[in-house]
Formats: C-alpha cells, sequence, structure tokens
C-alpha cells in the first residue's frame, strides 16, 4: 500500500472501520513511514481534541418549552393517515415496497382529501430526491400532482421507506 | 362514530405522553449536538426545537423497535441543512486569514470570557477555538465530524443519520478532519 492511499484509509484506520487485512497493512506501513506516522498522530489527535470538547447545557426549561410548542402543533389528518399507513406498511411490506405504498397513498390522499390552498399542475414527470448512490424513486410519469399550499408533496424515502417532507421534488416538468 | 372518534382521541393523547417523555429524555443529547452544528445557543435552540416538532409530525411512523436518537439524528440533519440553505450565504474564513479593515490588517481574535483556574482557561479556549474551526467546516463534513467524534456514531449510523452512503461517510470524515487539522495545528503546536 503506498503513501497516498494510506493517508486516504487513516481516518477509517483510527476508528477501526477498515477490514482485518487493511488495518494490518497499514498498520505495517505505518512502522515503516514517518510521515504518514506524522499524519496518523495528527489526526488522532483531533479526533481526541473533538472527543474532549464539554457538552454543552441547554436552560433548564428548555424541555418545558418544547413540551409546551407541542400543544400548539396540529398534525393534519392527511398526515396521520399517511403515518399510519407507513407504520402498517413496514410491518408486513419490505422497505422499498412499504416506500412506493406510502408515496401512493400520499398521492391519494392530498388529492381526495379536499385540504384547502391545493395548487394542482400538469406535469410529465416527478421524481422524489436522489440517494447518494444515483438512485431515485419516480412517483409519477405523465399525469396531474396535488401540491398543498402550504406543505411539501410527501415523498417516500427509498432506502428507509419513510413518507417524509425534507424529500423534494427535484423535476416537475408542466406539460403544458 | 362518536366511540371511534374517542378511541382515536385516547390513542393520540397515549402518543402525545409518550412522545413527551422522549422529549424530556433526550433533549439534552439533541442540545450539545444542535449547539456543536449551530455554534451558538440561540441557533442551537431553535434547532433542537424545531426538530423535535418534525419528530412529533411524523411521530406515527417512528419504529418503536429502533432507537429514538437515530431517528431524532436523521431529522436534526435535515433541519440543520434546511436552516443553512435558508441562511444567507456567511463568508467562510480561516481562523489564521488576517482580515483587512480601514486601518489595515489585523488578526481574527476569537474572545475567551472564562475565568477561574488555568487548567479550565485553557480548556476553555481550546473548546473555542475548536468550536470556531467547527464552524468554518461546510455541513455535510461538520455533521459527520460531529456525529462520529462527539457522539461517537459508526459510520454505518452516521450514513443513516445523514442519509447518504458508507463511502460518502469515510470521505467527508477524512476530509472534515484533515480541514479541522490544519486549522488547529498552530494552535496544538503551541499547547504542546
Amino acid at each position: 500500500m503506498n503513501c497516498r492511499r494510506v493517508v486516504n484509509l487513516i481516518s477509517a484506520y483510527i476508528d477501526g472501520e477498515l477490514t482485518g487485512a487493511e488495518m494490518l497493512e497499514i498498520r505495517r506501513h505505518l512502522s515503516d513511514c514517518p510521515e504518514c506516522t506524522e499524519e496518523y498522530e495528527s489526526i488522532r489527535a483531533t479526533k481526541l481534541a473533538l472527543s474532549r470538547l464539554a457538552t454543552a447545557a441547554p436552560r433548564p426549561d428548555l424541555a418545558e418549552s418544547i413540551i409546551r410548542t407541542l400543544d400548539v402543533v396540529r398534525v393534519p389528518l392527511y398526515q396521520r393517515a399517511i403515518n399510519s399507513a407507513v407504520r402498517f406498511a413496514h410491518s408486513k411490506l419490505s422497505p422499498v415496497a412499504a416506500a412506493l405504498a406510502a408515496s401512493g397513498l400520499a398521492l391519494v390522499l392530498l388529492s381526495a382529501s379536499g385540504i384547502d390552498n391545493i395548487d394542482s399542475k400538469p406535469v410529465q414527470e416527478v421524481a422524489a430526491v436522489p440517494a447518494q448512490d444515483g438512485s431515485f424513486v419516480r412517483q409519477l410519469s405523465t399525469g396531474s400532482v396535488l401540491l398543498p399550499g402550504d406543505s411539501p408533496l410527501v415523498v417516500a424515502d427509498p432506502h428507509t421507506g419513510f413518507a417524509h417532507p425534507d424529500l423534494k421534488l427535484v423535476s416537475l416538468n408542466s406539460t403544458k | 362514530m362518536e366511540f371511534a372518534e374517542a378511541i382515536s382521541e385516547v390513542a393520540q393523547n397515549e402518543e402525545r405522553r409518550d412522545f413527551d417523555a422522549l422529549v424530556e429524555r433526550y433533549h439534552k443529547q439533541a442540545y450539545n449536538i444542535a449547539y456543536r452544528m449551530a455554534g451558538n445557543h440561540a441557533d442551537a435552540e431553535d434547532l433542537t426545537q424545531e426538530a423535535f416538532i418534525r419528530a412529533f409530525r411524523f411521530f406515527g411512523q417512528y419504529r418503536r423497535e429502533l432507537p429514538f436518537d437515530s431517528w431524532l439524528y436523521k431529522i436534526m440533519s435535515n433541519v440543520f441543512i434546511d436552516k443553512m440553505r435558508r441562511k444567507p450565504k456567511a463568508k467562510i474564513r480561516s481562523l489564521d486569514q488576517p482580515i483587512t479593515t480601514e486601518d489595515g490588517e489585523a488578526q481574527l481574535d476569537i474572545p475567551d470570557t472564562s475565568a477561574g483556574p488555568e487548567e479550565t482557561v485553557l480548556s476553555k479556549e481550546m473548546d473555542n477555538r475548536i468550536q470556531a474551526a467547527l464552524n468554518t467546516l461546510p455541513e455535510a463534513f461538520r455533521l459527520t465530524v460531529i456525529y462520529a467524534d462527539i457522539e461517537g456514531l459508526s459510520y454505518e449510523e452516521i450514513a443513516e443519520a445523514t442519509n447518504t452512503n458508507i463511502g460518502t461517510v469515510r470521505s467527508r470524515l477524512h476530509r472534515g478532519r484533515r480541514l479541522l487539522r490544519n486549522k488547529l495545528k498552530s494552535y496544538t503546536d503551541l499547547m504542546g
């Protein structure tokens, strides 16, 4: 293993997140290479300094304040239905199937529930946020999608199956 | 119909009680991470509060057999990234980079308000320096470093919390720690 490769793997080596063979190779390399050993020591010291940071404490009544705020948070009916469906789907289906089922339900509920302030748009393609590996869940190829005005369209995470508002639409091509 | 509504209300009340208990149990842990992400108490409080509100909205989807903190980390990461995207872009500068003023160039001086025994002063100063250095990291690197080195999560757990894969976690951690090391190097050399 050359120095460049060792330096690239040094953090994972420190964390013990390599295979046994890689760990041994790096250990062997470090015993012969002062430059890489210096890199190893400095990264290890950085990790150690971070782990020793003091714990930041909140004000004493923060939990109480959050709980008070929750009293005025309303979970819309359609969201409760989606939540229940996702939970049910997780117990019965694979994560990907659960995600697809939840997304389908979300679209049906949004289009059928008569939620106020909805903007209806004809679309060619709607896709959920892509994962790092480039994969994504395609929600709809052609047709129309209903977008509630005060909250994003609920789409599902292809990895976890969660229907989640943080997953944004990445394309919304109007047919007209 | 009334009976069904009553059952639904009982279920909702029970869910709310469960959630309140989780707020009580996890808010300190969440706040500590939020503080390290945000770099100041006001934003840390906002971040913690918003994460719990979002978690509450989606609590019905939370799978009870999984640890709540892992689920909360995932939500916190999303809230943090959303907040950072909405925030006006702050100019990132090196701690060692001189600031140009009307009177010429000046060095950035990180204030230290601590007092007391020498060790406490040094520890507080180190804490401030590390936090200032963390604040300059790109958000994805900062999150990864915080989860790995402050929370002690495994690469797999970090990948789950930040919605990415283990290879990306490894790369972000490597680059994040090196950036931090470079920013802190002169200071740690000074400290011996």
